[in-house]
């Protein structure tokens, strides 16, 4: 990525807006439905609220070809580690949109059992409230990221 | 066999020196025995009345109360649709012990480390009793009555400011206090045992078999 | 080769399975189950499944509730059967309580739950057909349910985790407009479920995927007490809504299919058929709704809205309610009801004041998952996925 640093800015600044297009219309998320609200990602991606629409449809088993973490369900204490394991095998750039009341901050659940808050362990972009959120919901909260994809710099390293 | 006096009846003539107490509840006739001798009892059921499914194996915690635990089997006969509930109860010690079903239910197994896993109740002789949904290394049997919900305290207030250390609350109306508008602390704070059961279930107390008079000797 | 190769090749090479984890994420595995499958080249020897990865504490939780809140925390176990969930809740406090539900709320909830038994198994269609490779089948599956959940959310006010059953009752009527909507659901969707049939069950390719796969037979079935579809298939014809009265299924007209051998191909069989025959309880329900009262009068319930401005007891009884929480009877009831998955239990214990004191869930997914081990020997790794797709658990209610 060093050759960036030596073009003049006109060149980076439509190069950033090239490559943040790119990234935000073909945002690959990584199957990570747990609960409740992953069936409601699932109609997400259904006919009706159809995702594909937005290039997103190609859920990524695999969290090496995938970009963006969505956080669907609560998330216990013996699935935690398991979480930050996948979202350390994601390959950067890499996003977050926590799904859900439970994936927020622990929903109605606040016990011994459920992680308050995914935001403990990962870096969130975009929290979705509602239990669950209704397919259009999500896709707004989907909506949000893209915007922010699209304001992002093209960062030399990797701070956040 | 559908009235508790029936089963009353049979079990102390299969078993004569078994304490046994059985009463009809609410819903199904439910008999209680001492631990020890559960497996012959649930055989004896299984083989003799039909109850060929062990539905569920649970257990509560009645703190407050002596004897603490209750585990409860409840058995289902599909030809003639009966349902019963076998009860264990024991002791508030820190390591109740009584012995696994699985020899008559195969269908014990995930249920007795479900009981260990939440209650800390070891069935003895059970093939694999580890934790079953809590994760391996946890300490502690949370729906134990003394064990904490759990949780994080929870508090709302009213748009404050942080000047360094200080809370300065923007809304003056509660002259200057932050607010909390609602808080959980009361509710999950952090037990769900406020104190011993109000009324209750009634604590079986088996007649020892000297005692029976009547029951069982005519018809 | 020399000796030592020989020996390596008989000792280490051939003697030796290879252990392979599946899970907790994992695209085929029905949400967060992990599987540790010992493997004999492509065939599995041993399946060992770990759970817990979904543990919400949510019997624990619902110690902290009152009776009514409760609904909305025991919804959640099995998230893809709501209604059953908070039936067999519902049930069990009004058992304890000795309160008689009217003839129209029992009707709702009929209705209700034969509605939500069809939208689990579209799920498992779905996720089953995506799993063994008939991706279309979730596009076409989904549509439907889309149709369902709009209906779900004009009844009850959302999608899932309604929340809608309460103890005596339901917690609002239903309307004409909402009876217009579900007749025209019914004349869709039997066409629907007929292309789906036809779609799956005599494409080779499926038939070749779960004829033979899994076979459970009848007596180690009863032994694990498994229940529901996975039982049925084996030929055993039990179902919990022909005998038992949790509800007054005896006034409806409907079969319970079953199947012969207990491979994964008669549990498709006996799921798609329990759509049509779900249909037809539907259609008997809507015709013969009575009219009256949704919710019994009583201290398990609020009062009506409109009472509490005329009323000095109304406000009261409200006060109480929500503040104390209604005070059910001590003693413990256990009420099984007839799941999309299987006998789902709830075993309530209460103590006489306005919180449980133990809500213990008896999971259909739970027992049925112990059959996993049993069945998958001797089978291919990808007919585990079969397997597993078959038995249809529901991790939330596996773990609660």
């Amino acid at each position: 990525m060093g050759l960036e640093e030596s073009l003049p800015a006109i060149v980076t600044a439509n190069l950033e807006k090239l490559v943040n297009w790119a990234r935000k219309n073909s945002v690959w998320p990584a199957t990570f439905g747990l609960a409740c609200c992953a069936i409601e990602m699932m109609m997400t991606v259904a006919p009706r609220h159809d995702l594909g629409r937005f290039g997103m449809e190609a859920f990524r088993a695999s969290p090496r070809q995938a970009d963006l973490m969505i956080v669907a369900g609560r998330v216990s204490q013996k699935m935690a580690p398991v979480l930050r394991q996948i979202y350390d095998q994601m390959p950067e750039p890499k996003w977050v949109v926590s799904m859900g009341a439970c994936a927020s901050c622990g929903g109605m659940f606040n016990n011994y059992a459920i992680l308050q808050g995914v935001d403990q362990i990962v870096p969130v972009d975009v929290y979705v409230p509602g239990c669950p959120p209704t397919p259009e919901m999500l896709m707004s909260g989907i909506f949000q990221l893209h915007r922010q994809i699209k304001g992002e710099s093209l960062h030399l390293g990797t701070a956040r | 066999m559908t009235s508790a006096a029936e089963y009353d009846a049979t079990l102390r003539e299969r078993f004569p020196d078994l304490a046994v107490a059985a009463t009809d509840e609410l819903d199904m006739p439910t008999i209680v025995v001492p631990g020890e001798r559960i497996v012959a009892v649930l055989e004896f059921l299984r083989d003799e009345f039909g109850f060929t499914m062990l539905m569920d194996l649970s257990a509560c915690d009645w703190l407050g109360r002596e004897p603490r635990y209750h585990v409860n089997y409840h058995l289902y006969s599909m030809d003639s649709n009966l349902r019963v509930r076998v009860k264990v109860q024991l002791p508030d010690v820190p390591e109740p012990h009584v012995p696994s079903a699985v020899p008559a239910f195969a269908a014990a197994d995930w249920h007795e480390r479900e009981v260990f896993d939440f209650f800390g109740i070891v069935f003895d002789g059970h093939p694999n009793l580890a934790r079953i949904l809590m994760p391996d290394e946890w300490i502690g049997h949370p729906l134990r009555k003394d064990y904490p919900v759990g949780g994080v305290p929870v508090e709302y207030r009213i748009e404050p400011a942080y000047v360094g250390e200080n809370v300065v609350p923007r809304d003056t109306r509660q002259g200057g206090v932050p607010v909390r508008l609602r808080s959980d602390r009361g509710r999950l704070s952090h037990m769900t045992w406020t104190g011993p059961p109000a009324s209750g279930v009634p604590v079986h107390k088996p007649t020892e078999p000297e005692e029976i008079s009547e029951e069982g000797k005519d018809s | 080769m020399t000796q030592t190769e020989q020996e390596i090749r008989e000792v280490w090479v051939e003697d030796e399975t290879m252990r392979v984890n599946m899970g907790p994420q994992h695209p085929s595995t029905h949400g967060v189950l992990r599987l540790r499958v010992e493997v004999d080249g492509e065939v599995v020897v041993n399946v060992e499944p770990h759970v817990g990865y979904l543990h919400t504490g949510i019997e624990k939780q619902a110690e902290t509730l009152n009776w009514i809140q409760c609904v909305t925390d025991v919804t959640r176990a099995d998230y893809l059967s709501n209604f059953f969930n908070e039936l067999a809740y519902c049930t069990a406090v009004e058992q304890l309580a000795g309160v008689e539900i009217p003839p129209r709320a029992q009707w709702i909830r009929i209705l209700l739950c034969e509605f939500n038994r069809i939208t689990s198994h579209l799920v498992w269609l779905a996720t089953g057909g995506l799993e063994l490779g008939a991706l279309s089948m979730a596009t076409y599956a989904f549509r439907e349910r889309e149709q369902i959940l709009d209906l779900y959310q004009a009844i009850t006010g959302v999608r899932m985790n309604h929340g809608y059953f309460r103890p005596g009752g339901v917690s609002m009527d239903i309307r004409p407009d909402h009876c217009k909507q579900i007749r025209d659901l019914l004349d869709v969707l039997p066409k629907r479920f007929r292309e789906y049939e036809e779609f799956l069950s005599n494409n080779p390719i499926w038939v070749r995927r779960n004829r033979n796969v899994g076979v459970l037979k009848a007596e180690d079935a009863i032994k694990l007490g498994v229940t529901g579809p996975t039982l049925r298939a084996c030929g055993i014809p039990h179902d919990l809504r022909k005998v038992s009265d949790y509800l007054p299924y005896d006034k409806f007209e409907f079969d319970v299919p079953i199947g012969e051998v207990g491979d994964c191909y008669d549990r498709f069989l006996v799921r798609m058929r329990e759509l049509f025959e779900s249909l037809r309880i539907i259609e008997q329900a809507i015709d013969g709704m009575p009219s009256g009262e949704f919710r019994a009068a009583g201290k398990l319930v609020p009062p009506p809205r409109n009472r509490l401005p005329v009323s000095m007891e109304a406000v009261i009884h409200h006060f109480k309610l929500y503040t104390d929480g209604p005070h059910v009877p001590a003693g413990e009831v256990y009420v099984a009801v007839e799941s999309p998955r299987g006998e789902l239990g709830y075993f309530v214990a209460s103590d006489g004041r306005g919180r449980p004191w133990r809500v213990h869930i008896r999971a259909p997914s739970f027992v049925n998952l112990q059959v996993a081990p049993l069945v998958a020997p001797g089978y291919l790794l990808a007919d585990l996925i079969a397997i597993l797709a078959s038995i249809d658990p529901v991790m939330g209610d596996v773990d609660r």
